[in-house]
């Protein structure tokens, strides 16, 4: 079960850094994604440690927990652990239901006695006792879900990553704020996702207006 | 081009502009790839009329 619950989470990590647009992104984290995924299964806390530099949080309790009403609604849960990268104060909480086999993983800043969010998913987990079946899952901020689909077992590698965009299928959408987003952060998400072609990326930073553009769509 | 050339290049640095803008607002909020039409020829108009504009200038001040 340890191992189910570090592979969730690494492949959730992983799926951070290579599904989503951000400034983070660059091909050395994608690399070392591909190593834990590679490597999660002989010592799942150890490859963490090597591929992300994340380290487990031992006392759980030592962070207000406070906030994850806000940020979960009326999501029950009955176990949450969390994994923190030292040098920049970063945090990833993992809340599951294992009944359900549903969780939520929330990676963020903590900082005085407050957890500030900065990426959020949600995550479905379908896998039958040898370990085949599918991991689905839904950044709610950028709109993203994807599926992970995992054959033989938990020792195996994964033998597809798939991303979908829903923006696509969404047709015509002037307000580009997700709920419970604050404008800023549409606006960084945004200019982040506008910038994905050459040409776009040299307009946007030849138009200062395209900017006034983007945050009038994050406005409303 | 030749009709570009009676163009005030001011205009065609604002039609320009406004191309782009149009551009990134389908891109934006329909990602219909028809942006990169609008986008690619607003960037060239801007291109092309500043171009015409530093040329003027330098016209301007060897007078």
């Amino acid at each position: 079960m340890k191992n189910l619950k570090v592979t969730v989470l690494a492949i959730l990590s992983a799926a951070f850094f290579i599904v989503s647009c951000s400034e983070e992104q660059n091909p050395a984290e994608v690399e070392t994604s591909s190593i834990a995924l590679k490597t999660i299964n002989n010592d799942g806390d150890m490859a963490l440690q090597k591929a992300f530099a994340l380290t487990k949080i031992q006392d759980i309790n030592k962070i207000d927990l406070n906030f994850l009403k806000e940020e979960i609604n009326d999501f029950t849960y009955d176990n949450i652990y969390g994994y923190e990268k030292a040098e920049t104060n970063e945090k990833i909480l993992v809340v599951e239901n294992t009944t359900t086999d549903e969780l939520y993983v929330l990676k963020g800043i903590y900082e005085n006695n407050k957890f500030t969010t900065s990426k959020k998913i949600f995550g479905r987990i379908n896998l039958d006792e040898k370990g085949t079946g599918t991991i689905s899952a839904d950044n709610v901020y950028a709109g993203v879900s994807f599926d992970l689909v995992l054959d033989g077992g938990y020792t195996q590698d994964i033998i597809q990553v798939g991303t979908d965009d829903n923006d696509d299928d969404d047709g015509f959408t002037l307000c580009q704020r997700e709920e419970g987003e604050g404008t800023i952060d549409c606006y960084k998400r945004e200019a982040d996702e506008f910038c994905d072609d050459w040409i776009s990326c040299a307009a946007i930073a030849t138009n200062t207006t395209i900017h006034l553009l983007i945050l009038a769509v994050c406005s409303c | 081009m030749i009709f570009l050339n009676r163009v005030n290049p001011i205009i065609l640095l604002i039609v320009g502009m406004i191309l782009v803008l149009i551009g990134a607002f389908i891109k934006i909020t329909t990602k219909f790839p028809i942006y990169y039409l609008f986008i690619g020829i607003g960037i060239l108009l801007e291109v092309y009329s500043i171009i015409r504009i530093v040329l003027k200038l330098n016209i301007f001040f060897k007078k």
